[in-house]
């Protein structure tokens, strides 16, 4: 008689286990291949994905025996750690079907250290691309990490989870935005070469920003700057004309007073022809007179500003948690539903090791068959 | 099987844009992102209704159903919402129907309550380019309409902007540049669909009054002051250089000045009297 199948999810992430732990049992892509043959190894386990990020290793398998799959797991966890034990206390062990809401709550990024963030979804791709490919998954995990893709794909469509930055660098991209649509054919002037300004230029040209000027009073550092970003270094004295070319200003000088003065301004945006222009201040103390927010085509937000945007956010995205997870649970039922109803041809159908061996044999076969 | 009258199923479609503007608001109001494709399922239908009922009296006059208040007030709704849905179905605007259904279900229902649904003026049998030119400048009038709406969400966005509220609600609006640009192509279309209307206006005009003296007819003159205020305005726009945020209070200004002297400007008016 077939036993019952059961969907382990066994790892260990950024709220179990230090960065010191975490980083022992991380796995690079490389080396995944090697430790999903590991775990199939022994045909207990009969399909695996493994997921490895900076912040979470996680091994998703399905096997008859839970008991058996799991020292199987921390097995091949402990020997390719080289630790002498594994501590279990720094290990989460789901099984089916608390397992299937776990993936689902890491693909949606319930579970990432920023809720609602975007980039876990393409790691579990990858991981289930690099099991898949190595023929490591079967009926369960297919349909279980597609069914985890649909769901966050839903989450996001359906719920504010992914929405608003909660960085500042990106909050300021998000601004961007809202009032230029497109990012692709703007340019940015930095003001001072500071570090934040750094990380926001660097948001910015993620969203497709090209053309970037760097003016400094220091003009070595400003050509620094601009050679690590890729843009170009301008004159200190410059930046006024470089100002009326420019849509997005980011100033963090580390002047004891305000550097650009509101009759600057309204001298620059004569010459802008009413296109608007954004300017970030994130200088402390600020380096652009306040009352030139209240211009016309000038929007100006200091440090203060973005940070409660992106608070604001996060907030948000806290809110929108209980939405999610009743989409989850859902979505849930209904694997889980399709889960009971087809134990029988998952428990049937060959495993990976088995798989592995009527290949290795019609090989054989082939080898034997051709000509000498 | 239950068949509907031309104004049932005139009523069936403002069902169907009502709920697609409860549908917007809601989800605007809880910064739940842009359903495009279901805001569609419920403008859709209605439009097709709408459509279909025009079609109807259109077939039974032999004409373009724009020779009484109440078909051209149906009319309007039914340019407003066919320039909602171009839009919409470009994915340019989210959110638009939150700001410019309101408009599509005022006209709609101003035309329902018309009490008077009496046939229309007789030169309309005998005149067909009065169809082109009536359905010219009402289309115009469409883009007019629809771009007070885009200018309304110009104004909203820009001042939180200034006010440094924002909210997942404005993060969903489109950004203000795209606001401001498609405000300016359809002050544009509206325009051009306008002089179009009233070039062809005057030139049946001529027909009329071949053997008649020249009137001053009151509607002729609310047409030319609507066209003049636009002239200006798209010159502001394209040529004097004049900010989004005046462009926009201009916009809605010119707007409902329209919206809100149409019916005056006929009841004055001899020849559009209806």
């Amino acid at each position: 008689m077939l036993s019952a199948m059961n969907i382990l999810a066994v790892g260990l992430n950024h709220r179990t286990a230090p960065v010191e732990i975490r980083e022992r049992f991380a796995i690079p892509a490389g080396d995944i291949s090697a430790l999903l043959d590991a775990l199939i190894g022994n045909g207990i386990i009969r399909e695996a994905v493994i997921l490895s990020t900076c912040n979470r290793v996680e091994v998703y398998a399905v096997c008859p025996q839970a008991a058996e799959g799991i020292q199987m797991i921390f097995g091949a966890l402990q020997k390719r750690s080289g630790l002498s034990s594994v501590e279990k206390s720094h290990f989460y062990i789901h099984e089916f079907p608390a397992s299937v809401q776990h993936l689902y709550c890491v693909c949606s990024g319930l579970d990432s250290m920023v809720v609602g963030e975007t980039e876990i979804l393409g790691q579990v791709k990858e991981a289930y691309r690099l099991a898949h490919a190595a023929r490591r998954t079967g009926p369960a995990l297919n349909k279980l990490f597609q069914n985890a893709f649909g769901v966050a794909k839903a989450t996001r469509s359906q719920t504010c989870v992914g929405m608003g930055s909660v960085s500042v660098g990106s909050v300021a991209a998000d601004l961007a935005g809202q009032i230029f649509g497109d990012l692709s054919n703007r340019a940015i002037l930095l003001i001072g070469a500071g570090e934040t300004s750094e990380t926001t230029a660097r948001a910015l040209q993620e969203r497709g920003a090209r053309s970037l000027v760097v003016a400094n009073r220091s003009h070595d550092r400003a050509v620094a700057l601009a050679g690590s970003l890729g843009g170009q270094a301008a004159r200190w004295e410059e930046w006024p004309l470089q100002c009326e070319k420019v849509d997005i200003v980011i100033s963090s000088t580390a002047a004891p007073n305000v550097v650009v003065t509101k009759c600057q301004l309204e001298e620059v945006m004569r010459h802008r022809n009413g296109a608007p222009l954004f300017m970030i201040d994130l200088a402390v103390p600020r380096d652009i007179e306040r009352d030139a927010g209240g211009m016309e085509g000038v929007f100006l937000y200091d440090i203060d500003d973005l940070q409660v945007i992106a608070d604001q956010n996060l907030a948000t995205r806290q809110k929108e948690i209980a939405i999610c997870q009743q989409i989850i649970r859902e979505r849930a039922d209904h694997y889980q539903t399709w889960f009971s109803a087809n134990q029988a041809r998952i428990a049937q159908c060959p495993t990976a090791r088995e798989l592995d061996k009527l290949l290795a044999q019609s090989a054989e076969r082939k080898t034997g068959l051709a000509p000498a | 099987m239950i068949s509907l009258s031309n104004r049932g199923m005139l009523w069936l479609a403002l069902g169907f844009y009502a709920a697609s503007l409860i549908f917007a608001i809601w989800r605007l109001a809880h910064g739940r992102p842009h359903c495009r494709w279901f805001k569609l399922g419920l403008v859709v239908p209605g439009f097709l209704f709408h459509t279909f009922s025009m079609w109807n009296r259109g077939m039974s006059l032999g004409h373009c159903p724009v020779s009484n208040l109440f078909e051209t007030l149906t009319f309007i709704a039914w340019c407003l919402v066919a320039l909602h849905l171009g839009i919409t179905l470009m994915g340019r605007l989210n959110y638009v129907t939150a700001f410019y259904m309101p408009m599509v279900l005022a006209v709609q229902l101003a035309a329902l309550l018309t009490p008077a649904d009496k046939p229309g003026l007789d030169q309309w049998k005998q005149m067909s380019w009065l169809g082109l030119h009536a359905s010219v400048i009402i289309l115009g009038y469409a883009a007019f309409g629809l771009a007070g709406a885009v200018s309304l969400m110009y104004l909203l966005q820009e001042r939180q902007l200034r006010k440094r509220r924002l909210n997942l609600s404005f993060m969903l609006l489109p950004p203000i540049l795209r606001l401001e640009a498609v405000q300016g192509w359809l002050l544009a279309a509206g325009f051009l669909l306008l002089s179009l209307g009233l070039v062809s206006g005057f030139a049946g005009l001529h027909l009329i009054q071949r053997n008649n003296p020249t009137r001053m007819d009151p509607k002729l003159v609310w047409s030319l002051a609507v066209w003049g205020m636009y002239f200006i305005l798209v010159l502001g726009r394209f040529r004097w250089g004049i900010s989004a945020r005046r462009m926009a209070w201009l916009s809605i200004a010119g707007c409902l000045l329209i919206f809100n002297t149409f019916w005056l400007a006929n009841a004055l008016s001899q020849f559009h009297h209806y």
